[in-house]
């Protein structure tokens, strides 16, 4: 009994630890953003003037918030671009997270269900191809990028985030296939299936669970992407989300804004994370070798 | 809908059967089914039987369609279906284990066929709680399949086959992956289920055990080829070759290399074990099949008897080792210096070393031609068993 009881405490005790250290600092960001005069290091757990003006003001070239003492912030003027690098964010994602999915679908099923030549190689391959570094292969691909006119474009991003995601989600998607059952797809014919609908209805169906979950990996991870937005598309109309929140960071030295653009930041991450953490905890990470 | 269907009641020349007719199928250019020349009766159970390698689960894939004749014909009926894709040749399939749509309930499961195929709504419901009650299942029809044993998978592989009323139900070693009492029970249900429902079915397996149970007749296969056809007790004292003989059977069959001899009147076969005194009647049979006094002679091990005191027929032999099954127990013996195995009622144990005399029941032994291992002549008749199975029991 007592040893039960100690390594639940461990357990519990563990999970909290882990709980506080990852939620602490959002919620530190939260509690920033809604108020004018909270700042880190205060120790005040609720902000005393709750306020959405932080959130305002990101969005506005006139709007200011009055501090406790009554003087007024000065105007962010940042609202285009903030504007602008969301919605890049939003197309690039839900670009990269679509032809992630159709190029990335054929593949892992191929991999995790068929047997051929080479398989192993192949997919070592294109692991492989994701563990090199993104600052690495800056260089060339900038060059490359100002040759061919991609150099600041949005779909300039959008090929190179693709070299992010398809590799990523083959590899997961590849292992959820091959956790399959064996035989389903035979299953489905003689259930009276064509060939197709055995892959479309029974197979895909199946499938499902890890197909989304990873859909939501892949538009996060363009989502969240910095190195490459940064270097490709400096001060341009195709600049996303994340760097022109850094832009900000160094624009406006005003703490409590800066958070609330931050959180902005971090929405879809939250939402997805909440709608499929029982979908990607089901996915076999550990892959089809 | 009620047919019963015993071994003999089995209609060989319906126009239902399904045939296969000289179907070939190579896999890099090896024969994985050679000629193979099959007819299936309807209602019947045929179970197909053999060891791995040995064409039997081609044999069931050209049958699905999974796999498409590279030479040959099958006819479902008048039905020529050589080229029929599997969706259209109105078979169910039951796979070795866990095959069934992960993302669906066991409603779902078993419904799939029917929504496939677009059967009324109200014609579904009532076929799958039939097949439902059939199976014992109805309390999980709302169950995710990760939910249920492996026992409750293969139910409702059964269920979700039988509920769209195949012509043919295909079932690729279906309780093999299942531990033995298991399998037994789910054994059971199928035999009660063909009973009841008279659906024509093939079973593959490599269990011997499994296709004497259940089968209204055995297919047995090896190395691409058809061996021997016909209802399980006519394989298990008919075996057409050694290799039958060996394959078929609880236990592993005594084959003795020998020749016929006559001493006094007397008929006997010599073999490296000893010189065995054979049933007079037996000794002719066999002697008028052979074509020369050589022979190799089978002897099943649970037809022999041993006893403690020789006699004019016997031969003499050590225990070498002997497992206790209860209600028998096989005894390995040494009879000089040949490997013997004897099934035997528990009524007496002899322990290992002790000196022991086999008999054997002659009415139950299998002659073959010692160069083509071929079957020359089986001393039990057309019908089956005589009435005593072996002496050590009359």
């Amino acid at each position: 009994m007592r040893k039960i009881s100690r390594r639940k405490i461990l357990v519990y005790g563990g999970a909290l630890l882990l709980l506080v250290w990852t939620l602490a600092p959002i919620y530190w960001m939260i509690n920033m953003s809604l108020s004018t005069t909270v700042a880190i290091g205060e120790g005040r757990l609720f902000p005393s003037d709750p306020t959405l003006c932080n959130y305002v003001r990101i969005f506005s070239d006139t709007f200011s918030c009055h501090t406790a003492d009554g003087a007024s912030a000065p105007v962010v003027g940042q609202a285009a671009a903030i504007r602008q690098g969301l919605v890049n964010s939003l197309i690039i994602s839900v670009v990269v997270t679509l032809v992630t999915m159709i190029v990335s679908i054929p593949a892992a099923y191929a991999i995790g269900r068929l047997v051929f030549k080479h398989k192993v190689k192949i997919l070592t391959t294109i692991v492989l191809s994701r563990s090199l570094p993104p600052v690495a292969v800056l260089i060339p691909f900038s060059s490359m990028y100002t040759t061919m006119h991609l150099q600041g474009t949005i779909l300039g991003l959008i090929i190179i985030y693709l070299t992010l995601t398809v590799p990523l989600v083959v590899w997961i998607l590849s292992g959820f296939f091959a956790s399959l059952p064996p035989n389903i797809e035979k299953l489905a014919r003689t259930d009276g299936c064509t060939r197709f609908q055995a892959l479309y209805r029974v197979l895909l169906g199946a499938a499902m669970p890890g197909v989304s979950a990873v859909a939501a990996i892949a538009f996060l991870t363009s989502w969240n992407e910095f190195t490459f937005a940064l270097i490709l598309t400096p001060a341009t109309d195709a600049q996303p989300f994340p760097p022109t929140l850094a832009a900000l960071f160094s624009h406006v030295s005003y703490p409590n804004t800066n958070a609330a653009a931050a959180l902005l930041a971090m929405i879809p991450v939250m939402i997805m994370a909440y709608v499929f953490q029982r979908r990607i905890r089901s996915l076999n990470l550990v892959g089809p070798i | 809908m009620h047919t019963n269907i015993a071994d003999t009641a089995l209609d060989a020349t319906s126009t239902k059967n399904i045939r296969l007719v000289d179907v070939e199928k190579k896999f890099n250019g090896q024969h994985a089914v050679n000629k193979l020349n099959l007819e299936i009766f309807d209602q019947e159970l045929l179970v197909v039987l053999g060891p791995s390698g040995s064409g039997k689960s081609t044999a069931l894939n050209l049958l699905s369609g999974l796999e498409l004749a590279d030479a040959g014909e099958i006819y479902f009926g008048p039905d020529n279906v050589t080229e029929l894709p599997t969706e259209r040749r109105e078979i169910s399939m039951v796979f070795q284990s866990n095959t069934l749509y992960p993302h669906k309930n066991v409603r779902a499961n078993i419904l799939f066929a029917l929504k496939i195929a677009k059967v009324p709504q109200d014609v579904q419901e009532q076929r799958m709680n039939e097949v439902a009650r059939l199976l014992h299942i109805d309390q999980y029809l709302n169950r995710r399949i990760d939910q249920l044993s492996g026992g409750q998978r293969q139910r409702v592989a059964i269920a979700k086959a039988l509920v769209k009323r195949p012509k043919l139900f295909l079932l690729d070693e279906p309780f093999a992956a299942l531990d033995a009492m298991l399998r037994r029970e789910l054994r059971g249900e199928l035999v009660r289920i063909h009973r009841e429902l008279g659906t024509t079915m093939l079973f593959v397996t490599h269990d011997q055990e499994e296709a004497l149970a259940i089968a209204d007749r055995i297919a047995v296969m090896n190395e691409g080829e058809l061996v021997q056809v016909g209802p399980p007790l006519d394989i298990y004292n008919r075996p057409v070759t050694t290799w039958v003989a060996s394959f078929v059977g609880p236990h592993s069959i005594n084959l003795l290399d020998g020749e016929l001899q006559t001493d006094g009147g007397k008929g006997y076969v010599l073999t490296k074990a000893g010189r065995f005194g054979v049933d007079p009647g037996v000794f002719a049979g066999a002697g008028a099949a052979l074509p020369s006094k050589r022979v190799v002679v089978g002897i099943r091990p649970e037809f022999t008897a041993l006893s403690a005191t020789p006699s004019a027929d016997s031969v003499s032999a050590e225990v070498y080792s002997r497992q206790n099954f209860g209600s028998s127990v096989l005894y390995q013996l040494k009879a000089n210096g040949a490997d013997f195995r004897a099934v035997v009622p528990v009524n007496h144990l002899y322990d290992i070393g002790d000196r022991v005399n086999v008999e054997v029941s002659w009415s139950q032994t299998v002659w073959y031609d010692p160069d083509t291992r071929k079957l020359a002549y089986a001393a039990m008749d057309e019908a089956g068993p005589r009435a005593a199975v072996s002496p050590a029991r009359a």
